[in-house]
């Protein structure tokens, strides 16, 4: 029996004569995990060893460049990287629970509390490619979801990090003067944090006023209205990645990393600071009494 | 997925299935029973007919022998009904391995299943279903320590 349809699914083709390999593999996962007590599993529970096969040989073609390994070779070198990424995620973890923002809301404190279930929780063994806990707080940029397992776990941890890192740049007074602008209700939404920092930021970095005062007065408002009144987006574009370079000198933080997801938010935003212009801003830049 | 594909990865080499199943005739054939070429091909259909209505995949081809193993010295099966009892036996072992969500091993089930088989059940099939249907419920729902002979926990048990 020849069907190569299971291995479709954004999953590169294995070639005919490694299917045996595949077959094997997860011949040995299921005995190892009914610890030879049973001969058969459910179908489901088969879709979900195979699709942790898979997940760990994709990691482990990424690191074994060589066209003629073969599959086993690809699997073993996949679960090296899989523990590796957990180590990894470990101490992510350990550096974000002592990084927190001076302000956090119930969303990112629920999910925090999941996030440090994750390394007791996951299956590296047999299901790798699932994430057995509940992520609920939502980044600024969302991890896409083609990431799975611990890929998308390692990449949500380095993206929460990253935003942190101006969060934590300010006073706790100022932030919540500045969430409570954003949402009387910031503590008990689903909102994301970092947004309305990096917004009001990065519209006085635009205007090349103190990013540390944070607040968004009605002249600034006026001032942003003329910076985007060109009507060719890229101008906006670059004048946006600027912003976003000079808020970090400011804020004295040296980070490609940061700055390209900086740059990133930004381009994203650009629609939505277009569209408000009419409107002075409502919604996309906050104003508190300081 | 598809249970086609899944399929695949089954322990699906027939021929070498159907001489195990052959050469157990050896040691069945002192209880009188045996089964011929023709009915171990229906044998082994039936048996992957059934896995595909239990929706399960069989990756160690060792259901058969061991239900062949465990119920040839019942004193309640014979010849002409050996085939037949087979298929059953493997019908009624998926759909209860299911029922009591791989809590229950191969081979605590297979063992359940002949012991009451050849005494509670006094070889009826149906009386067999039945007891598996306690049993199961009773580990679904309480106790799962074991054989508990149809007996399940009355609710103050709970207290």
């Amino acid at each position: 029996m020849n069907d190569n349809s299971l291995l479709h699914s954004g999953y590169p083709e294995i070639p005919e004569e490694q299917i045996r390999s595949l077959q094997n593999i997860l011949i040995r996962q299921a005995k190892l995990y009914t610890m030879g007590d049973s001969s058969s599993l459910p179908i489901e529970l088969m879709e979900e060893l195979l699709l942790g096969i898979r997940f760990t040989i994709d990691l482990g073609r990424s690191e074994l460049k060589s066209p003629s390994a073969d599959i086993g070779s690809i699997y073993k070198s996949g679960q090296k990287i899989v523990a590796r990424l957990l180590e990894s995620a470990k101490g992510m973890l350990f550096r974000l629970s002592h990084f927190h923002p001076p302000i956090t809301n119930r969303s990112y404190r629920d999910t925090f509390s999941e996030l440090e279930k994750f390394p007791r929780q996951y299956d590296m063994r047999f299901f790798p490619h699932q994430i057995p806990i509940s992520i609920d707080y939502q980044l600024s940029l969302p991890v896409s979801e083609s990431l799975q397992g611990i890929s998308f776990f390692c990449e949500y941890l380095r993206r929460l990090s990253l935003e942190n890192a101006l969060c934590r740049c300010f006073s706790f007074g100022k932030l919540k003067r500045l969430l409570t602008a954003y949402s009387s209700d910031y503590d008990d939404l689903l909102v994301n944090l970092f947004d309305p920092i990096f917004q009001n930021t990065l519209a006085l970095s635009l205007l090349k006023k103190e990013v540390r005062g944070l607040n968004i007065s009605g002249s600034d408002r006026a001032a942003l209205a003329a910076l985007f009144s060109e009507r060719i987006s890229t101008d906006r574009k670059n004048k946006l990645h600027r912003a976003v370079t000079r808020l970090l000198i400011e804020l004295g933080i040296d980070s490609p990393a940061l700055e390209s997801y900086y740059a990133e938010i930004a381009s994203e935003m650009l629609p939505r600071i277009s569209s408000s212009v009419d409107t002075s801003f409502q919604g996309v830049f906050y104003t508190f009494s300081d | 997925m598809e249970y086609k594909s899944l399929e695949l990865f089954s322990s699906g080499n027939l021929s070498s299935q159907k001489k195990v199943l052959l050469k157990l005739n050896q040691q069945t054939s002192r209880y009188g029973l045996s089964l011929s070429e023709k009915d171990i091909t229906e044998l082994v259909t039936k048996h992957t007919e059934t896995l595909k209505k239990a929706r399960r995949i069989d990756f160690a081809g060792e259901i058969l022998p061991k239900l062949i193993y465990a119920f040839c010295d019942s004193p309640y099966i014979s010849d002409d009904e050996y085939l037949d009892t087979l298929i059953e036996l493997t019908e009624l072992f998926y759909h209860y391995k299911n029922e009591c969500m791989e809590i229950l091993s191969d081979d605590e089930l297979v063992g359940f299943m002949a012991d009451k088989f050849n005494s509670n059940c006094l070889g009826n099939l149906r009386n067999l279903a039945d007891t598996l249907e306690e049993y199961c419920h009773s580990i679904r729902y309480g106790d799962s320590s074991g054989d508990n002979d149809g007996d399940y926990l009355e609710e103050d048990d709970y207290e």
